[in-house]
């Protein structure tokens, strides 16, 4: 086995293998993924070779375990999943450059009543007049680089961009929508992006959505900014990340009360011990204020140095002001941590059940043990008395006299042992009664509540 | 059986790749070895974060022929690419993984520890 590019930073495939090969499922089944994929006839190659050596050697693995060959090609296809959703995943990724940031949102917002339009608005070409557009009513930013599942007017229709200019390309796509397009120039420009340059893809008619986000990838890395594509109702623009982020922002509340102590009061219920909150709930806001920032585009952050993002603790809630693009990853990390919250909470719950139980099974124990200890005191008393009434008491036999004092030093000592060990479990006892006198108490609150 | 999120994809698969180089198979069988079975990374998930991570520059790639066992040393083999963990890569999984400990750590304040003593014997 010999590594053909080990050290090469774009490694391409090696040159298909000559001469024909029997044609069995795996290859059955790569044909008809590789018709799915939405991608240059070169990385197709290249994603059929790997998910070929996948499929192969899983079936190796298959067939040295004892399963006939058909069966082991079933069950090496079966394992990668459903071959439509695994396609559109690998062109998506295939797709995503890395300097394209994403606008993962699709979802109509409200821009904030105010906010105007970036100044130098205009037409994609270049001749074409400045435009001064309004900003009343909804519209929504598309990503470029979107999920598979997500739909735009540019995964409509095809653009043939092989030795087309920029500008041309953009033509292309205006030509193919039906609302006005505007391109922000000066904008991009600032990207990287001239309009008079070759586009340089050199591919056949591709989806309009693909083109973009190829051209996307000329983004310069250095630049924190990117391209993107804002879907209004009357129009579609092209312009900067930064842009849009401006006039998306908006400001939310999120109510993070169930992270304080007193909601795991309410939420633990009778099964919550009384100790101290460990942290204040203060603390906490902070805590989950700094987990967001720092997760959640951190240099856009006024509090780290951004002008693109906000957020304030008020009591138990967070004012946030952000593009919607952020609010969209606030909602989903906040769901997750709420999420892993709650998990946390009930299995703590369950745990406390689980104590309580031990707890009462323990306390019959001691109880029957008390009972025991307390029976042998009476009995070591009974013991004392008839030593005390014994006829040696009175006899002048010193010897018998003797074993009688020796007898009930012995049973004194007995008795001092019995009493401390009662000591001990009636000291349990009442800690065990007290823990589930308390749980029933709780339980009856909560009940009443 | 626990098929994993994307956010905890990333951290394993570049855990995988600090061992040393691999290939999709590969990573997929290290993935289920090492979690005794109960992690399953799928192949729609683990090859476009593969894809993901070569574009982030957090794993380089090469290309390899194998032929499978007593096979014509004339005829060509199948191509496997393979995956290695860059600097930047090893930089980003040492992120991760104090990401991932804030993030126990924050989960951790919440709840008491669960091996709470004194109440029974």
């Amino acid at each position: 086995m010999t590594h053909l590019s080990k050290d090469n930073p774009n490694p391409e495939p090696p040159v298909s293998r000559d001469g024909p090969a029997p044609h069995d499922g795996v290859d059955s089944w790569l044909d008809v993924l590789t018709s799915m994929l939405s991608l240059p006839a070169s990385q197709r190659a290249q994603v059929r070779d790997e998910l070929e050596d996948h499929l192969r050697s899983r079936v190796d693995d298959l067939l040295i375990a004892g399963k006939p060959e058909p069966e082991a090609i079933r069950t090496a296809i079966a394992e990668l999943g459903e071959t439509a959703q695994l396609a559109r995943h690998i062109t998506s990724a295939n797709r995503t450059p890395k300097s394209f940031r994403r606008f993962a949102m699709n979802a109509t917002f409200f821009v904030l009543a105010g906010s105007i339009l970036t100044a130098g608005v205009s037409m994609m070409m270049p001749s074409a007049p400045q435009q001064q557009t309004s900003n009343t009513g909804s519209e929504s930013v598309v990503a470029i680089d979107k999920e598979p599942s997500d739909e735009s007017s540019f995964d409509s229709f095809t653009v043939d961009v092989r030795d087309a200019t920029v500008a041309e390309f953009i033509q292309q796509i205006d030509r193919n929508i039906e609302r006005p397009l505007i391109v922000h120039w000066e904008l991009i420009s600032d990207l990287g992006f001239n309009r008079d340059a070759p586009l340089d893809i050199d591919a056949d008619p591709i989806p309009a959505g693909l083109a973009l986000t190829i051209l996307a990838e000329r983004t310069e890395p250095t630049l924190s900014d990117s391209i993107a594509v804002l879907e209004k109702d009357d129009r579609i623009e092209i312009g900067t990340r930064s842009q849009f982020d401006r006039r998306t922002s908006e400001k939310r509340i999120y109510d993070l009360s169930i992270f304080t102590p007193e909601a795991q009061v309410i939420m633990r219920g009778n099964q919550m011990h009384r100790s101290a909150p460990r942290v204040s709930t203060e603390n906490e806001m902070t805590r989950i204020r700094g987990l967001l920032q720092s997760h959640i585009s951190s240099d856009a952050w006024v509090d780290f140095g951004g002008d693109i993002a906000s957020a304030t603790v008020l009591n138990t809630t967070l004012v946030v002001s952000a593009p919607v693009r952020m609010h969209t990853q606030i909602d989903a990390l906040l769901g997750k941590l709420i999420e892993q919250h709650i998990a946390q909470l009930q299995e703590k719950e369950a745990h406390q059940q689980r104590m309580i139980e031990r707890a009462s099974g323990e306390f019959s124990q001691v109880r029957d043990s008390l009972m025991s200890v307390r029976m042998e005191l009476l009995e070591k008393q009974e013991e004392l008395k008839r030593v005390g009434i014994s006829p040696f008491n009175d006899t002048a036999d010193p010897e018998a006299r003797a074993e009688a004092e020796k007898r009930s030093l012995e049973v004194q000592a007995q008795q001092e042992d019995l009493k401390l060990k009662e000591r001990e479990l009636l000291t349990r006892h009442d800690h065990l009664q007290s823990i589930i006198i308390q749980s029933e108490y709780e339980e009856l609150t909560a009940l009443i509540d | 059986m626990i098929t994993l999120k994307q956010d905890h994809s990333t951290l394993v698969v570049l855990s995988v790749l600090a061992d040393g180089p691999s290939y999709g198979y590969a990573i997929s069988k290290a993935i289920a070895a090492r979690s005794e079975g109960h992690f399953k990374l799928t192949a729609s998930g683990m090859y476009p974060l593969l894809t993901k991570l070569e574009k982030q520059g957090l794993v380089t790639t090469s290309w390899e022929e194998v032929k499978a066992e007593g096979a014509d040393p004339e005829s060509s083999g199948r191509k496997r690419k393979w995956y290695d963990l860059s600097p930047k890569g090893h930089k980003q999984l040492a992120k991760h993984i104090e990401a991932h400990r804030q993030m126990q750590s924050l989960i951790d304040a919440f709840v008491s520890p669960t091996t709470t003593h004194g109440t029974t014997a």
